[in-house]
């Protein structure tokens, strides 16, 4: 087989500008913005490639599930997601049955309705991920009184992108019960699930490679994003079948300080550019932010994170109140020291 | 070059070659960073460290030649004597290593150990099993409750003999839901045990999350019969959490005494527990047949704290 003579990577990196990014909303899943990390786009064509979940490990407010709908929006695949809780199950990411619906149609007097079980079956978002056709099959069978009992989950944010391929993401699975991760095993290994309820073999669909060489279609159709915080530890059989990256923070002060610039510089360009002292503004409170954190960690506490930093740095700019007003004091405790 | 970090697995080498094969990865930074995302090392081959490092100047200063062993020369001596009638054979060396000898002759010389390795501090190795810790403490901490499964099974059975309920019977499922609330001697027959101690605690926030981790010092005086908090008192312990005390109930401050022990100071913990609905546990760090009597009165699961309890074992024993 002839091999590439050197790396060249796949996975596109393009953030929005301003302009194309519709109202601000806080922990967006719009996908349009994400700072260049070299390393994060390598680990996640290794995913992409070995079909093999990737693991993001880090700090809360670091960028862990903001990576997940920036890469489907790069690589123009579906977008699904799970919040998981600790009232997770792991059959809650692959399907829902709703028993209780079951049972009260069936109990209405005048129902003529389909009562099988797979009408009250409803694909989780790994079913979507697997395999679309199977899950819209089923959702366009189960209907309510003429209405579908479900419909696919980011539909609207989905139209216009491959029907074929698809980014899962999977938050903050370190708050499930440990059982969970470990219920998830045999299904991402073998990329198929079995519906109880409805006696229903769910398999992934496979996909042939398309367009160009360099296009990432060529590589995977499939790219399934766990996040972490690390509260708790993951199960070894776990970690082994996922591909893992730390977003860690850089190394020096001085790195530090920029990564914090670049990342308000991306996400508020034009109220930067809007003021006068916008930069420097950004640039004192990311100082002060720094600040901040390397306190907390001497006090073994949790100091402020990107998001909230983001936070910050919104309202300030808005406000006109810097870290040399009385009014920053406040902002320091609301936003950044919780 | 791969080396193993963290987790054997063939899974993740036939990864790395995958990857290595598709997209061209080699050497250099993406080279450690899919050795790393794979769980393993990337250490650079000796041919590719040669091509790194400065090469070496062609006449070195020659080393003084010192001595390979710190062997004192007169044992030595006293050795070649005994080795002597060996010596004088060479042919009988010949023979008996007929084929050999060349090697045997040429074989590099094994360094002796130091002292300073064996002077070196073993690693510590916690008393329950890395790999068992898990599954020991989701069947001692695991509680049931109501899982979002239907249990078929009692709901035809409510359906058949024609019982009246209000609600969809649900399977239970073992869950760690409930965290766990550590009580912790920190006597002086225990002390010996205080770096588990810490580890235990640190493993069980690693496994539950900090926030459901509770944990309280104390000192129980068995010759005195009383228990003194190190840090303050516990409150009232949340519903239905397991309260695990980790103590030898004052074996060790007197191991030969008579087996007795005066259960009183400890009745407001006991009493605390049932309170809550909490189960009562123990990890003792010696085995049962020191164990005080009448145990199995108050406590609902002990066991041992040491290396030979498995899940099963733990399993067994705290079976609810």
């Amino acid at each position: 087989m002839k091999t590439p003579a050197k790396y060249r990577s796949f996975l596109p990196w393009t953030s929005l500008s301003p302009g194309d990014i519709s109202q601000y909303r806080p922990d967006d899943r719009s996908g349009a913005l994400y700072l260049e990390d070299e390393r994060l786009r390598f680990v996640a064509e290794v995913a992409i490639v070995t079909q093999r979940p990737l693991l993001l490990r880090g700090e809360p407010g670091c960028g862990k599930s903001s990576f997940a709908p920036f890469v489907a929006r790069n690589l123009n695949w579906r977008y699904y997601e799970q919040t998981v809780t600790g009232r997770t199950e792991a059959k809650d990411l692959l399907w829902r049955f709703d028993a209780l619906e079951r049972l009260r149609d069936a109990r209405r007097v005048d129902s003529t309705a389909d009562m099988s079980a797979s009408q009250y079956v409803t694909p989780g978002p790994l079913w979507w991920a697997f395999n679309r056709p199977k899950a819209l099959e089923l959702v366009s069978r189960a209907i309510d009184e003429g209405q579908p009992r479900a419909v696919e989950p980011f539909s609207e944010l989905n139209r216009l992108r491959d029907p074929q391929r698809a980014v899962v993401l999977i938050d903050e699975i370190d708050k499930a019960d440990p059982n969970v991760p470990n219920d998830l095993l045999e299904v991402l290994g073998t990329n198929r699930f079995s519906v109880e309820e409805a006696d229903l073999l769910v398999s992934r669909l496979v996909v042939s490679p398309s367009g160009p060489k360099t296009s990432p279609n060529q590589h995977g159709a499939l790219l399934t994003v766990i996040t972490t915080n690390e509260e708790r530890d993951l199960p070894a059989a776990f970690l082994r079948r996922c591909v893992v990256h730390t977003i860690a923070e850089p190394d020096t002060p001085a790195e530090k300080n920029a990564r914090l610039v670049n990342i308000a510089l991306l996400h508020m360009k034009q109220l930067v550019e809007a003021r006068k002292d916008g930069a420097k503004m950004v640039e004192q409170i990311a100082a002060k932010c720094l600040e901040l954190r390397e306190d907390a960690k001497r006090r073994q506490r949790r100091g402020p994170s990107i998001a909230e930093f983001l936070d910050a740095v919104r309202f300030c700019l808005v406000r006109g109140v810097g870290p040399d007003h009385d009014e920053w004091k406040v902002v320091q405790q609301s936003v950044l020291l919780k | 070059m791969l080396k193993d970090r963290h987790h054997r697995s063939a899974i993740g080498l036939a990864e790395a070659l995958q990857v290595c094969s598709v997209l061209g990865v080699r050497e250099g930074t993406e080279a450690q960073w899919l050795a790393e995302c794979l769980g393993f090392l990337w250490k650079e081959s000796a041919a590719e460290q040669e091509k790194t490092q400065p090469s070496i100047s062609p006449n070195p200063q020659a080393l003084p030649e010192t001595p390979t062993t710190g062997v004192n020369p007169n044992l030595e001596t006293k050795k070649l004597k005994l080795l002597d009638s060996v010596g004088q054979e060479p042919m009988a060396f010949e023979t008996v290593f007929e084929g050999h000898t060349t090697k045997i002759r040429n074989a590099v010389e094994i360094e002796p150990a130091s002292l300073a390795r064996s002077e070196e501090r073993p690693a510590f190795q916690p008393l329950f099993l890395d790999r068992w810790f898990q599954g020991i403490f989701t069947a001692v901490l695991g509680i049931r409750v109501p899982s979002q499964e239907i249990d078929y099974r009692k709901l035809e059975r409510y359906v058949i003999q024609g019982e009246f309920f209000t609600q969809l019977p649900l399977k239970a499922r073992t869950k760690l839901v409930k965290g766990v609330h550590v009580l912790l001697d920190r006597s002086e027959s225990m002390q010996p045990f205080g770096r588990d101690q810490v580890e235990l605690l640190a493993r069980l926030r690693r496994m539950l999350g900090g926030a459901l981790v509770q944990h309280s010092w104390f000192e129980y005086e068995s010759s005195a019969a009383r228990i003194i908090w190190r840090t303050s008192r516990p409150g009232q312990f949340r519903m239905e959490t397991p309260v695990l005390i980790v103590t030898d109930f004052g074996n060790g401050s007197d191991p030969l005494g008579a087996r007795t022990m005066d259960w009183e100071p400890w009745w407001p913990i006991f009493d605390q527990a049932r309170c809550s609905r909490s189960r009562i546990l123990a990890l003792i760090a010696c085995s049962p047949g020191f164990w005080p009597p009448g145990i199995n009165t108050f406590v609902d699961c002990s066991l041992v704290w040491d290396r030979d309890t498995s899940p099963q074992t733990a399993a067994r024993l705290c079976r609810t």
